[in-house]
């Protein structure tokens, strides 16, 4: 059970979060000149790393608001937390 | 019948009230303070249950957590009903009704105990090889297996009973009230940490609560005194939370542990109703301090999970704690220095203890000393006999009427003199014979003759006892090891060499002296495999 340390409310109980999957996946900027394929990688296709990953999360029965997470998935360590929009802490 | 195997000199169980319960249907009584295993031992029962696929008898084995056998149905009532509680854990409570599990139509005399005679035929997966077929008996099968699945009962009406749960918050939590979790939450409470000190019994202090020796002395003081004054400290403590009769569950990632605190499982039947039963604890500390002490493990061999056998550490708590003996004559068999810990105590509240049979070559440490100076078994004139004391020069023995019945020494003389041996240790090499040390009967010296510096003695026997003795074979007189030369009429005759006559008392033998004979072991097995053919 994780703690999370939420960029808007500080530190709470796992079981107050959601997550949501990979974090910084750019929607493409003409969806129509995409191949079936290229379409398909973009709406389904996502790392499933065995180390430092880098997530998005709700805290959905908090401010309810999105934001990342760098995680260890190894180890489960959190690395940093950071707003939506901020750029991603470098190594 | 059973016997009462309490003593009254425990601190910690309150004789004043009585309390009774129930267990297998038969009403039985107990004391404040008490666990449903330490009344249940105190009452003589060690046979508590069955094991899960062959029936073995199942008795008390420890003395918390740990228990691996003595595992009962708590309470008769289809929504309370409770299986597989550690009968170790239990506190013991006014109307608090236990049963074996396993076992019908009681737990000792089990017809599934039949398991055990044909355990050969019954490998691994027995079950779901054999039947599987014809595939439409299954409907037939299944009845036979469910019944027989599991050990205990499940309830089969909704839980009556009020849970709560709640979240807390600390800075250190410090799981185990033993002398390292008492120390550990001092510090921390003392440096301004919100501290949390759990403990699954119901006080605090763990195993040196009744550690009353001169080996473990803190401060000068033994550490059962030291430790109640460290407790009273920490009541001062204003950073400090204590929360007994509680024990961790779970602990997750981030520090997130869960804990189960015991409210009213303690209280009689009567108290119990309307208060919350248990409470589960959602922990989330910055720190933690896990002293949860050791727990004993057990020595393998043969038959080591029968009814009887205990742990050392847990005889001691038995006896120390609750004031209850195991048993009447005690054995322990060991291969570290706790044993001799539980040896001191039950030797000092009156328990015969047999022999402590260490594994080890040689120890030094002080609590063996100690032991061996109380109650270290020593074979003594071929009689194995159980060292009280030992003083100045004078050693103290136990005998018992049998051992008076069977040996001379119903008619031993003040001043006489007997041969003293030590029992065999490992290592050493095995000369003469194996002996006992268990006489099985007594001789008169009748014909002493010299012949070339060695002397020709005969010894009486009538026709009963002479059919255990066989020229050549060894025999013990007075725990003196020796060989038949010849069998005469009324006896046999041995030959004793100069050194043996010089060391030992046969040097004081005279016409119609009394001596000690024990046969060769072999002997009697063969003589009874034969009597019963």
């Amino acid at each position: 059970m994780f703690l999370i340390n939420c960029p808007y409310c500080g530190e709470r109980d796992q079981s107050e979060f959601s997550a949501g999957g990979e974090a910084h996946i750019l929607r493409p900027k003409q969806p129509t000149e995409l191949s079936d394929d290229q379409w398909a990688e973009y709406l389904f296709m996502r790392k499933n790393i065995k180390g430092v990953q880098f997530e998005r999360w709700n805290h959905t029965h908090g401010c309810r608001k999105w934001f990342n997470m760098v995680r260890d998935t190894s180890n489960d360590k959190i690395h940093a937390v950071y707003k939506m929009g901020e750029k991603p802490p470098v190594k | 019948m059973s016997k009462n195997l309490r003593i009254t000199n425990s601190k910690f169980i309150d004789q004043t009230s009585r309390i009774s319960f129930k267990f297998d249907g038969k009403t039985l009584y107990g004391f404040k303070g008490d666990t449903l295993a330490s009344a249940l031992l105190a009452n003589d029962i060690h046979l508590v249950g069955r094991s899960f696929k062959y029936h073995r008898p199942r008795g008390i084995m420890a003395c918390g957590p740990e228990e691996p056998n003595a595992i009962v149905q708590v309470g008769s009532d289809a929504s309370i009903t409770e299986p597989n509680t550690r009968a170790t854990e239990i506190e013991l409570y006014e109307g608090l009704e236990a049963s074996s599990q396993n076992c019908w139509p009681s737990v000792n005399f089990d017809i599934g105990a039949v398991n055990n005679f044909f355990s050969p035929l019954i490998p691994a997966a027995f079950y779901y090889k054999t039947f599987m077929w014809p595939a439409n008996f299954w409907k037939l099968y299944e009845y036979f297996i469910r019944k027989s699945a599991g050990l205990g009962k499940s309830p089969t009406e909704p839980d009556k009973d009020i849970y709560d749960h709640r979240y807390l918050h600390c800075d250190v939590l410090v799981v185990g009230g033993g002398i390292s979790g008492i120390i550990a939450a001092k510090i921390a409470a003392k440096n301004n940490f919100n501290t949390l000190l759990i403990d699954d019994k119901n006080i605090l202090g763990g195993t040196t609560l009744f550690q009353e020796n001169e080996c473990f002395k803190i401060n000068n003081s033994y550490s059962n005194e030291w430790l109640k004054k460290e407790i009273e400290t920490l009541k001062s403590l204003k950073n400090l939370t204590i929360k007994t009769r509680t024990s961790l569950a779970a602990y997750h990632s981030y520090n997130y542990l869960l804990a189960r605190e015991n409210l009213t499982d303690h209280l009689d039947i009567n108290e119990k109703k309307d208060k919350i039963r248990q409470r589960l604890w959602k922990i989330r500390a910055k720190k933690v301090i896990i002293s949860t002490g050791a727990m004993e493990r057990p020595l393998i061999f043969n038959n080591n999970d029968r009814p009887g056998i205990i742990l050392s550490s847990s005889i001691k708590r038995y006896i120390d704690y609750y004031g209850v003996k195991c048993g009447q004559r005690i054995s322990l068999f060991t291969n570290n220095d706790s044993a001799y810990e539980a040896a001191i105590s039950l030797n000092n509240s009156g328990v015969i203890v047999n022999s402590v049979v260490d594994i080890r070559d040689k120890t030094n440490s002080l609590i063996v000393k100690q032991a061996e100076n109380l109650g270290i078994s020593i074979s003594c004139d071929g009689v194995c006999l159980t060292l009280i004391s030992k003083t100045n020069k004078i050693l103290e023995f136990y005998l018992s009427n049998e051992t008076l019945h069977r040996s001379k020494f119903k008619k031993i003389i003040k001043g006489e003199s007997i041969n003293l041996e030590l029992p065999l240790k490992k290592g050493q090499n095995i000369s003469g014979h194996i002996c006992q040390g268990h006489v099985d009967y007594v001789s008169k010296v009748k014909k002493i003759k010299l012949i070339d510096k060695s002397y020709l003695m005969e010894f009486s026997a009538n026709t009963k006892q002479k059919k255990s003795l066989i020229e050549k074979a060894s025999i013990l007189i007075n725990g003196v090891s020796l060989t038949i030369s010849k069998i005469t009429k009324n006896g046999f005759e041995v030959w004793i060499i100069p050194h043996t006559y010089k060391l030992t008392n046969l040097s004081k033998l005279k016409m119609n002296s009394l001596v000690n004979i024990e046969v060769d072991i072999l002997s009697k097995y063969v003589k009874k495999y034969f009597n019963e053919k």
